[in-house]
Parts: structure tokens; sequence; C-alpha cells
């Protein structure tokens, strides 16, 4: 008994039960998510890439063009590269099975536009988005199999 | 005269580090265009698949915070305001007012990428020890901090072993393919993508740093029984962000403002004390 007291559980029963019921109604709610392997705010389960992932035969990136300039995302922070590359693959899946309509697709790619350009990556006023298909060689290369022309936007 | 070693001065010097991580980590990402008011009025929020972020939506306030450069720019620069309010007066109310901003923060962001990132929970988790003065009551969410931090590196380390993932030999390789596919297009000659080019093209190298990578990750199972080995286990954490910013072009360094819970503060309040940063 005494040393369950000692536990960190114990004491924060001993100082506070509404503390250690909200601790233990968080665990439980982990306990219950990580179960239905499902993971739900704020039960983070944090599997840091612990799905199986198989092989593919090829990958999809997405090249954005300003004027003539081609966005190298290496020169983005974490956060840019998550608004831009996420956006992307969410809206580019809508886009092309016809459930977003043609005023959000304007308004989609003048949001997309208008936020590379406040990054002052460029001022331009001309916007392409490819989408390469890729495939990876023996050796670890990678390489484009096909390159379309997916989104384009200009501005007065 | 040196000031007396006190919970309060104790309190209040980890109150500097806390919210001092905080404010650089909120201003990196005011440099990286991701503040609220600097988002542009994204035209989606993708939220459907959690409840709470289905709830926060219907409420309409992020709606309302992204579309509103005003109430977005205030929402940016009351993080500022509570932290330096709740340094100057340590009044509680400023922690708390602090955790929500931090909490619409972290589910706005999440709702206008539509990828539910982790990194600002270790803030959020930090930050709850300052809403109550009671010495006890602030050490125990203290040690809970740092538990929590336990709690994550275990809990990735187990997920992969309960999945198989750790097992299977392909299971990095793959992951760099789909991970990388930018960089190497782009940026091929950096250090970075040679490396990954490497771990791609051999799956059994890449199969031994995973395995590597969650035995560090279980290494922290310690921490559970024993404080004995916290600043190893700060040095792995640190490791672990220069790993996974090298193999996986992650930074989750933000994660790593829960390792302020591992440090002997006592030494840190001594130093201090010596260097006379803390003065009477």
């Amino acid at each position: 008994m005494e040393l369950i007291k000692n536990t960190w559980f114990g004491q924060l029963y001993a100082n506070s039960k509404w503390l250690f019921a909200l601790v233990c109604i968080y665990g439980l709610g982990i306990l219950y998510y990580a179960a239905h392997q499902r993971e739900e705010f704020p039960f983070l389960l944090y599997g840091m890439y612990s799905l199986k992932v198989g092989p593919s035969p090829t990958y999809t990136a997405y090249s954005i063009e300003l004027g003539e300039q081609e966005i190298k995302y290496i020169k983005l922070r974490d956060a840019q590269r998550e608004m831009i590359g996420s956006n992307l693959e969410h809206a580019m899946p809508m886009i092309e099975d016809g459930t977003m309509s043609a005023d959000e697709q304007a308004a989609f790619k003048k949001w997309l536009m208008n936020y590379c350009n406040d990054m002052r990556i460029s001022g331009d006023n001309k916007m392409n988005v490819y989408k390469l298909t890729c495939y990876y060689d023996e050796t670890g290369k990678v390489h484009v199999l096909k390159k379309e022309l997916v989104l384009t936007y200009a501005t007065e | 005269m040196p000031p007396n070693r006190t919970f309060d001065l104790e309190r209040k010097t980890k109150a500097y580090f806390v919210f001092g991580a905080a404010m650089y980590l909120f201003f990196y990402r005011l440099i990286s265009s991701s503040m609220l008011a600097q988002m542009d009025h994204p035209l989606f929020l993708y939220g459907q698949t959690e409840t709470v972020y289905r709830l926060f939506l219907m409420s309409g306030i992020p709606q309302f915070i992204t579309s509103n450069a005003v109430f977005s720019a205030l929402c940016d620069i009351s993080l500022l305001v509570f932290t330096i309010g709740f340094l100057l007066s340590d009044r509680r109310i400023f922690a708390v007012l602090f955790s929500i901003m931090v909490l619409n923060y972290f589910l706005t962001y999440n709702l206008v990428t539509g990828h539910h990132y982790h990194g600002m929970a270790g803030l959020l988790i930090i930050s709850i020890p300052f809403w109550f003065k009671d010495k006890e009551r602030f050490n125990l969410l203290w040690q809970g901090a740092r538990y929590y931090l336990f709690y994550v590196f275990v809990s990735a380390a187990l997920w992969k072993i309960f999945r198989g993932s750790v097992f299977y030999t392909d299971q990095l390789s793959n992951i760099l393919k789909a991970q990388h596919v930018t960089l190497l297009l782009q940026n091929g000659d950096i250090f970075r993508a040679h490396l990954a080019q490497y771990l791609i093209a051999h799956p059994g190298v890449s199969h031994i740093v995973l395995m590597v990578n969650v035995l560090l990750q279980l290494s922290f199972a310690i921490g559970f029984f024993t404080r004995k080995y916290d600043i190893p286990l700060l040095i792995l954490a640190i490791v672990f962000t220069w790993a996974n910013f090298f193999v996986m072009s992650i930074i989750s360094a933000e994660l790593l403002i829960l390792t302020l819970a591992l440090l002997d503060w006592d030494k840190v309040i001594d130093y201090l004390i010596r260097k006379e940063v803390i003065t009477d």
C-alpha cells in the first residue's frame, strides 16, 4: 500500500482527486483508442510512421512554378511545406474527381498563389502546378514518368 | 547576496524557460509564414475525421479566425501578450489563457493543413503545470509532463513492434521513397538526398536504422522507473531529433520542449545564481 502511495499516481490521488480522475480518464481514452487503432484528439497515439508501408510502382509529387521559377521545397520551412503540400494533396483528388466546383477551384488557386507570394518566394502573377508521376530505379534514383499540368492561374 | 532558493524561484525560472522556448517556437512559425494571420484565408478546413476537430468546426471559430484578418492577428498577438503577462505578473489566468490560445492555434493549423501534426502537443502539456501555484500540484504536473515525453517515445516504439512494421525489411526504404520524391528530384546533390538514396537502395541497411530507432525510442521506458538517466535521455531525444531531420527531413524540435522536464533544475538554478543571471 505504501508503495502505491509513493507512486506518481498515488501522490496525485492524495493531492487532488479531480486531477487524478482527469489523468485516469485521459489514460483510459488513450487505451480505448489504441485498442481501436484510431486517433482522436486529445488522445494522441504517436505512431510515428508505424503503419506498414508496402512498395508502390509509382510515387506522386507536385511541382509549383511561379512565373518561370520552380518552388524549391528544400528552401521552405516545415510548416510552409505542410501548408502547401498537404493542401495540394487534399485538393487535387477533389479537383480530379470533380467534387470541387469551378468557383472553389478558382478560390483555391488564388489562395495557393497568394500564399506562395506572401512567403516572398516570388512576386509573379502566373502559377502552374504540375503533377509528377515518378518511379525509383534499383540505385534509389528517382525518375519522372509523367508530368501533367494540373492547375494554372494568372492575375492581371 | 544570492537569492533564497524557494519554490517560487524554481517555478519562475521554469516559467522563463518554458515560455521563452514557446516564444522561440512561435517566432520560428512566424518566419515560416504559418501563424494564423499569415494563412491568407484558406478555402478549405479539413477536420472530418476526428470528433474534437468536427466540434471545433461546428463552433464556427476556425472559420471565423481564418477568414478575419484582424481577429487572426489578435489571436497571434495574444500568445505574446499572455506570455509577457504571465511572466511579469505571475497571475495564473495568463497561463490558462496562453494554453487556450496554443490549443486554438494547434487545432486551427491542423484544420488548415489537413495533416494532424502533433508537435505542438508538447507545448500544451508543459504549459499546464503553470495553471497552479500550489507547490505539490505544480511539481506533480511537471512530473506528468516528464512522463508524457516518455509516453511519446515509448508509444512510437510499441506501435512499430505491435504492428510488425519494425520486422518488415523494406519498411523504412518504402517510407523514404514516398517521403523524399521531391527532395531527390529537386536537390539530388545534397547530403540528405545522398543519404536517402542510399537507404532506399539498401533496404537491409535502412532496416537496421529503423531497428536502432525503435530501440532508442524504447529506451525512454527507463524514465518511468528512475530519474537517474534523465540527462542521457535528454541527449537521446536531441539525437533522435537530428537523426529524424537527416533521415526523414522532419523537424520534430517542437516536441523537444518537453525535455525541459528532464533537466536537473537545482543545478540549473545554482548555475544561473552563480552567473548572476538570477539576482535578488
